[in-house]
C-alpha cells in the first residue's frame, strides 16, 4: 500500500524533480578547487575571486599530519576540478582514501587537476636516506614549506598558471587576480621584512620543525626542538638536556603551532628565560588569520611584540 | 562461470573506466578574447617558472633515492604479538586473530603493498604472513563515470563497520563478539565482485552491491553462510547460490567538530546448516565521533561506534533467528593515549537451533583497554576482559599487545 502511494504518477514527478535539484545543486563558479590546506585554498581565492569556488579539507588550526579522512572530503573531492596538496607525505595518512575513493579522474596524480604544491617550492631538510629511525622524517623534504611567504609566492604563481590552463576562459580575471596578489605580495613583505629586521639573527627553539622556511625568509636562527626527533613526543631528559645546549645561546623565544601541547614549551620557555609564542603556521589558525595576508600580520606581530 | 562472471566484469570496468577517463578539452574561448600584452608575458613568464622548480625536484627525488623507487608500491609490514591470560579454561572463543589461551602468541604479521596500476586502476593487497594467507587482493577502478567505483578481486566484503578493517586498526586485542560470530572469524571475504555509486546529493551517500563466489576453494569465509561444496550438487548451479551483499552508507559532518555516519548492510546466501536453503544477515551501524579540530586541540576525540546484526538461518525443521552487537567507546586522550571501553552482547531471537551451534546460546563481554603509542608507526596496549556464555560462570582476562609498523603505513578510512 505505502508502495503504491509512493509510486502514484504525480507524487513520483514530484520526487524526480525533487532528486533532479538536489542532483543540480547550484554552482555558480567556473572552477570548483579543492585543497588540502587553508592556505592553498587563500591562494586560489586571492587569484580566482569569484571565479573560482574554493573549499580546504583541513582546517587552520588542524594538525594536516593527523586529519581524519571524513567521508564528506571524498565528496568534495569527487565534484573538484582542480586539488591542490602540500605533497611530500604530510598527508599521506588520510588523502589516499580520498583521492581513490573520489571517483574523480580529473584530479588523481598525474592529471592537470592534481596539484602538488611542493613541486614548486625551494625545499629544505631533503634526506637522502630517510628511516624511521629518524622519526617521522619527509624524505622528500620539510613539508612547512607554506609557513614562508617567498614559498606561497611561488605557490601561488604556478597556481595561476594552472588556473588558466584548467579555465582559459576566465584568462582574463586570473591575470588580474595575480597582478593584483603579486602587488600586495611585494607591498606587504617589504613591511614584514623591516619590522623584522632587528630580529635578524635571533635564537629560537621550535617545538617541530615546522618553521625553517619561515625562520630562512626572517634570518632567524632555530638551535634547536622541544622534539628530539620529528613526530617524537619531547622527552624531559631531552628537553634538561637542550636547556643545558642552549643555554649560552641567549635564546628569546619558543616557537610552537596551535595543536602542540603547551606544558612542556610553558616550562622550558620559563626555564630558559624565553617567550613561548603560539603562531599561527596556516591561514585560520587564530583569530584574525583568516587571509595569507593577515596570517602574515599576525606572525610578524606576534614574533616582534616587546 | 564463476570465473567467467568475474572476468567480464573486471573488463567491462576497465573498458568503462577507460572510456570515461579521456580526457576532456576545455573551450578555449581565450583565443577571440582581447588581452593586455603584459598580461600575457606576465602569464608566459610565470609558467616558465613552475617549469624550472619541477624540474629540480625531480632530480632532488632521485638524488635521495627516490627514482629507483618511484614506480614500486607502497609496501608495509605490520605486526601484532600478544600475551594472554584467562582466570578460567572454559571461556568465550576470542575470534580470528585473538589469542585464546594463556601465553604469547603472533597475532599477525601482515604486508600490505598498493599501488596505482594506471590511470584506470588501483591494486591493495594485504597478505597474512603468519597463516600464509591473502586477506584482501583487489582492484580498484579510478576513472569511471557517474560516481561509480567496481573493485574485483579478493575483497573484505563491506558490512558493517568492523568487517572490513584490519587487525592494526582494531581498538582492541581481539573482534566482536558479535563479529566472529556473523561475519566470519578473521573477515566476511571471498572472490568476487562490487560495484559502488556515490550518490549526487548535498550530502555524502554511498550505495554499493557486492557478489561473491560461495567457493571454500576460492576462499569464502563467512559465519553465516555455506559454501558449495556443502550443497546437494556439490557445484555452483546458478545465480541462487551466490553470496549477495549491499550497503547504504550516509555521512553528515554536522560541524568541523562532529562528525556522524551511518550505515546499513544485507547479505543472503546459503544456509551452511540445511543444503540448498537460504540465509540472511542484516545490519545497522552507527559512528558519531567529537574532535574538536577548531579549537586546535584536535590531539583529543572521542568516539562512540555500534553495530547490530540480526541473522535468519534456515535450518532442518524451521528457521532460526539470532542476533546481537556491540558498542564501543574510544578516548583519545592527546596524541600518545586512548582509552577504550566495549560491551558485546550475542543471543538467540526464535526457533529451535540444531545442537552443536552456537544460534541458540547468549554470550557477553565486557572490555576495557588503554592504548599507548609512542609514534604513530607503532603501539601498546594493556587489555581486560569479563565475559560470560550461557550456562558458564563469569571469566576475566588479560591482554597486553604490541604492534609495530614499517614501511609505507597506508592511509585509513574514517
Amino acid at each position: 500500500m505505502f508502495i503504491q502511494t509512493l509510486v502514484h504518477p504525480r507524487r513520483l514527478s514530484w520526487l524526480v524533480v525533487a532528486f533532479a535539484l538536489l542532483a543540480a545543486s547550484p554552482v555558480l563558479a567556473a572552477v570548483q578547487v579543492v585543497t588540502t590546506l587553508p592556505d592553498f585554498a587563500a591562494l586560489v581565492q586571492e587569484i580566482g575571486g569569484a571565479r573560482v569556488q574554493v573549499e580546504a579539507l583541513v582546517r587552520g588550526s588542524q594538525d594536516p599530519h593527523f586529519a581524519d579522512a571524513r567521508p564528506s572530503m571524498i565528496l568534495s573531492a569527487h565534484n573538484a576540478q582542480l586539488l591542490v596538496v602540500a605533497g611530500l607525505g604530510l598527508e599521506a595518512g588520510w588523502l589516499p582514501v580520498v583521492l581513490t575513493q573520489a571517483r574523480n579522474p580529473s584530479i588523481q596524480q598525474g592529471s592537470r587537476g592534481y596539484f602538488d604544491a611542493s613541486q614548486v617550492a625551494q625545499l629544505r631538510d631533503v634526506v637522502a636516506q630517510a628511516d624511521r629511525a629518524m622519526g617521522d622524517v619527509h624524505g622528500g623534504g620539510n613539508p612547512h614549506y607554506y609557513t614562508s611567504p617567498a614559498e606561497l609566492h611561488r605557490v601561488a604563481k604556478a597556481l595561476y598558471a594552472r588556473l588558466v590552463e584548467l579555465d582559459p576562459a576566465g584568462k582574463a580575471t586570473y591575470d588580474a587576480g595575480w597582478l593584483r596578489f603579486d602587488a600586495q605580495y611585494r607591498a606587504r613583505t617589504a613591511v614584514w621584512r623591516q619590522r623584522l629586521a632587528p630580529l635578524k639573527g635571533m635564537a629560537i627553539v621550535e617545538y617541530h620543525k615546522s618553521w625553517v622556511y619561515f625562520l630562512d625568509w626572517a634570518g632567524i636562527r632555530s638551535v634547536g626542538a622541544l622534539e628530539p626527533k620529528p613526530g617524537i613526543p619531547p622527552s624531559p631528559a631531552h628537553v634538561a638536556k637542550l636547556l643545558a645546549q642552549v643555554a649560552p645561546l641567549g635564546v628569546k623565544q619558543v616557537w610552537q603551532e596551535v595543536y602542540q601541547p603547551q606544558s612542556l614549551s610553558k616550562l622550558f620557555a620559563q626555564r630558559s628565560s624565553a617567550k613561548l609564542l603560539v603562531l599561527p603556521s596556516m591561514v585560520g589558525a587564530l583569530p584574525g588569520t583568516e587571509t595569507i595576508w593577515k596570517k602574515f600580520d599576525k606572525m610578524v606581530d606576534l614574533v616582534t611584540a616587546p | 562461470m564463476m570465473r567467467q562472471v568475474v572476468l567480464w566484469a573486471v573488463m567491462g570496468m576497465g573498458f568503462a573506466a577507460a572510456a570515461a577517463a579521456e580526457p576532456s578539452v576545455p573551450a578555449d574561448e581565450s583565443a577571440t578574447t582581447a588581452v593586455d600584452p603584459e598580461l600575457e608575458a606576465a602569464a608566459a613568464a610565470a609558467a616558465a617558472e613552475v617549469a624550472a622548480p619541477a624540474a629540480r625536484a625531480t632530480t632532488d627525488a632521485v638524488a635521495a633515492g627516490g627514482g629507483s623507487r618511484q614506480m614500486n608500491p607502497d609496501l608495509s609490514l605490520i605486526l601484532d604479538s600478544a600475551a594472554g591470560a584467562f582466570s578460567r579454561e572454559r571461556h568465550l572463543r576470542q575470534g580470528g586473530h585473538a589469542i585464546d589461551e594463556n601465553g604469547l602468541r603472533m597475532q599477525g604479521l601482515e604486508l600490505v603493498a598498493s599501488a596505482n596500476v594506471d590511470p584506470y586502476f588501483r591494486f591493495d593487497m594485504a597478505v597474512q604472513l603468519t597463516e600464509m594467507e591473502v586477506e584482501e587482493a583487489a582492484l580498484t577502478t579510478l576513472a569511471l563515470p557517474a560516481g561509480l567505483q567496481g573493485r574485483a578481486g579478493y575483497l573484505n566484503v563491506p558490512f558493517g563497520r568492523e568487517n572490513p578493517r584490519h587487525l592494526h586498526s582494531w581498538s582492541f586485542a581481539n573482534p566482536s563478539l558479535a563479529h566472529s560470530r556473523f561475519l566470519a572469524q578473521e573477515h566476511f571475504s571471498g572472490a568476487g565482485a562490487e560495484l559502488s555509486a556515490l550518490l549526487p546529493l548535498p550530502f555524502y551517500l554511498l550505495v554499493t552491491a557486492d557478489v561473491i563466489d560461495p567457493h571454500e576453494a576460492t576462499g569464502l569465509r563467512s559465519s553465516t553462510f555455506g559454501t558449495v561444496e556443502s550443497s546437494t550438487s556439490g557445484r555452483l548451479d546458478g545465480p541462487e547460490d551466490l553470496v549477495y551483499v549491499g550497503r547504504l552508507a550516509s555521512f553528515h559532518a554536522l560541524s568541523d567538530d562532529w562528525s556522524l555516519a551511518l550505515g546499513t548492510s544485507a547479505s543472503m546466501g546459503q544456509s551452511p546448516l540445511k543444503p540448498d536453503d537460504t540465509a540472511a544477515l542484516w545490519g545497522a551501524d552507527l559512528y558519531l565521533k567529537w574532535r574538536p579540530v577548531s579549537s586546535g586541540d584536535d590531539a583529543w576525540a572521542l568516539a562512540l561506534a555500534a553495530e547490530y546484526l540480526a541473522r535468519d538461518t534456515q535450518v532442518p525443521g524451521g528457521n532460526v533467528r539470532d542476533h546481537g552487537g556491540y558498542a564501543e567507546l574510544n578516548a583519545w586522550l592527546g596524541r600518545w593515549w586512548m582509552a577504550s571501553l566495549r560491551g558485546d552482547l550475542v543471543g538467540h531471537v526464535s526457533g529451535t537451533a540444531p545442537a552443536g551451534t552456537e544460534l541458540g546460546i547468549w554470550q557477553r563481554r565486557t572490555s576495557v583497554a588503554l592504548t599507548w603509542l609512542p609514534t604513530h608507526f607503532s603501539k601498546l596496549r594493556l587489555q581486560t576482559d569479563w565475559g560470560q556464555g550461557e550456562g558458564d560462570r563469569p571469566y576475566f582476562a588479560s591482554f597486553v599487545q604490541v604492534e609495530v609498523s614499517a614501511g609505507e603505513h597506508g592511509a585509513h578510512a574514517f
